[in-house]
């Protein structure tokens, strides 16, 4: 291991939990609340999350986690005291260290319980990743967090990065080579990020309305072209029932959805960009700005 | 597919791995960038036999041909027999400006398919 961990800047965000990685390092398996990340296929560090229940005692339910952990991951936890070094800049985490053995392999890792959202984290380092100061593990932990700063979650993963509002869950998600989408719900308010790549290939003697003609069926009307921050853009805002005409019969109006759908090529990451948010209420456009895809 | 010597390779080896174009395969570029490339195929002996049945003269090869899009052609001209997978992932990444997972994802697939067709060999690390 190198003594100097500069490279641990390779920002990862997923379901609202951030941390930050070697640049060599890449996901190797996700799931809603887990996480394999790995480099060259051997994997470096896994993290598994959980939301506490609504009443408990923290020593129980964490010696619970742990016994589970054991059961099924097939590994033995002892515990570990807390480095004198480790501090953490955030407040509202407690750090429970451990150190792990498996038949093939051992680690380091740690427990982590958030008082903020009162989340139980388990994050486990594979062999030759000690907790020593400025080590990997350290500066990856040091960089960790399991909820928001804002009012935005942020995600970074696979070249996208976009954050959402807060009060959306994640409901759905994709990753396909060439096509990502991440779905995510509020009450009856469904938030759709898409992405292609590369778009110097779909792009290719094709334009932007063009391409969402092929690759977005459904969409509605003219689109308007809009400039932001980000970039300019195209627009579709409509009306849709659950079939044709159904606006028209006064029974089915109540069925009737809005949607607006918003289209940009992000060239800098060579990506097309696309946010979906379609909602049973005349919703509010603040919503929609609050979708924010980054350009760098 | 060409494999030669070990038939399961760990994900690090499989990476270290030498892809190379089987010599038969003809290079047609199209205008629009894409590529065709036509490639000797055995017939399979039921034909054989059906070639002997009718009383015609048993060819062995037909060629086919499959065309490739600028990312698959990329992809190919990327094979020279001296890069190993990881190299050609990076390069293919970089060349698209691609995250090194999904490059990753997309060469690994198309390798394999150009394997399970015959136009390249894959050699050990």
């Amino acid at each position: 291991m190198l003594p100097d961990h500069g490279c641990v800047k390779k920002q990862l965000a997923w379901n609202r939990i951030a941390f930050k990685i070697p640049e060599a390092w890449e996901i190797e398996s996700l799931d809603y609340t887990h996480l394999i990340v790995s480099e060259d296929g051997n994997p470096k560090i896994e993290i598994k999350w959980t939301e506490s229940p609504k009443s408990f005692t923290l020593e129980k339910h964490l010696k619970k986690i742990i016994s589970r952990s054991q059961k099924l991951l097939n590994i033995k936890i002892r515990k570990q005291s807390t480095p004198d070094f480790f501090l953490h800049s955030l407040p509202g985490f407690d750090f429970f260290f451990f150190s792990w053995e498996s038949p093939s392999s051992k680690g380091a890792g740690t427990l982590i319980f958030c008082s903020h959202c009162r989340r139980v984290t388990l994050i486990r380092f594979f062999s030759n990743l000690d907790l020593t100061p400025n080590s990997i593990p350290h500066l990856v932990l040091t960089s960790f967090t399991d909820h928001p700063l804002t009012g935005h979650v942020p995600w970074h993963l696979f070249g996208m990065e976009f954050s959402t509002p807060m009060q959306f869950t994640l409901s759905d998600y994709s990753f396909k080579p060439g096509y990502f989408f991440v779905k995510l719900l509020y009450h009856k308010i469904h938030l759709t990020v898409l992405s292609w790549g590369p778009a110097s290939f779909l792009l290719s003697g094709k334009t932007l309305p063009e391409f969402a003609k092929d690759w977005v069926p459904g969409l509605k009307g003219f689109a308007t072209a809009e400039t932001s921050d980000r970039g300019s853009y195209l627009e579709w805002s409509y009306r849709q029932g659950p079939f044709k005409n159904a606006g028209s019969l006064p029974f089915f109006s109540r069925y009737m959805r809005f949607t607006l759908f918003r289209l940009l090529q992000d060239t800098q990451n060579n990506r097309i960009y696309g946010v979906k948010i379609d909602s049973p209420e005349t919703f509010e456009i603040e919503l929609m700005k609050g979708t924010i895809i980054n350009g760098s | 597919m060409g494999v030669k010597g070990k038939t399961a390779w760990t994900k690090k080896e499989a990476l270290l791995c030498i892809p190379e174009r089987n010599t038969g395969s003809e290079e047609i570029f199209k205008d629009n960038g894409d590529l065709v490339l036509s490639f000797p195929v055995v017939y399979k002996p039921f034909f054989m036999r059906l070639w002997r049945i009718v009383g015609a003269t048993p060819r062995e090869t037909f060629n086919r041909k499959i065309q490739l899009d600028r990312l698959g052609a990329d992809v190919w001209s990327l094979i020279d027999g001296k890069r190993d997978v990881k190299t050609i992932i990076k390069s293919f990444a970089s060349l698209h400006g691609l995250d090194n997972r999904e490059a990753e994802i997309s060469v690994t697939l198309f390798l394999r398919s150009l394997g399970e067709k015959g136009l390249i060999s894959i050699n050990d690390p």
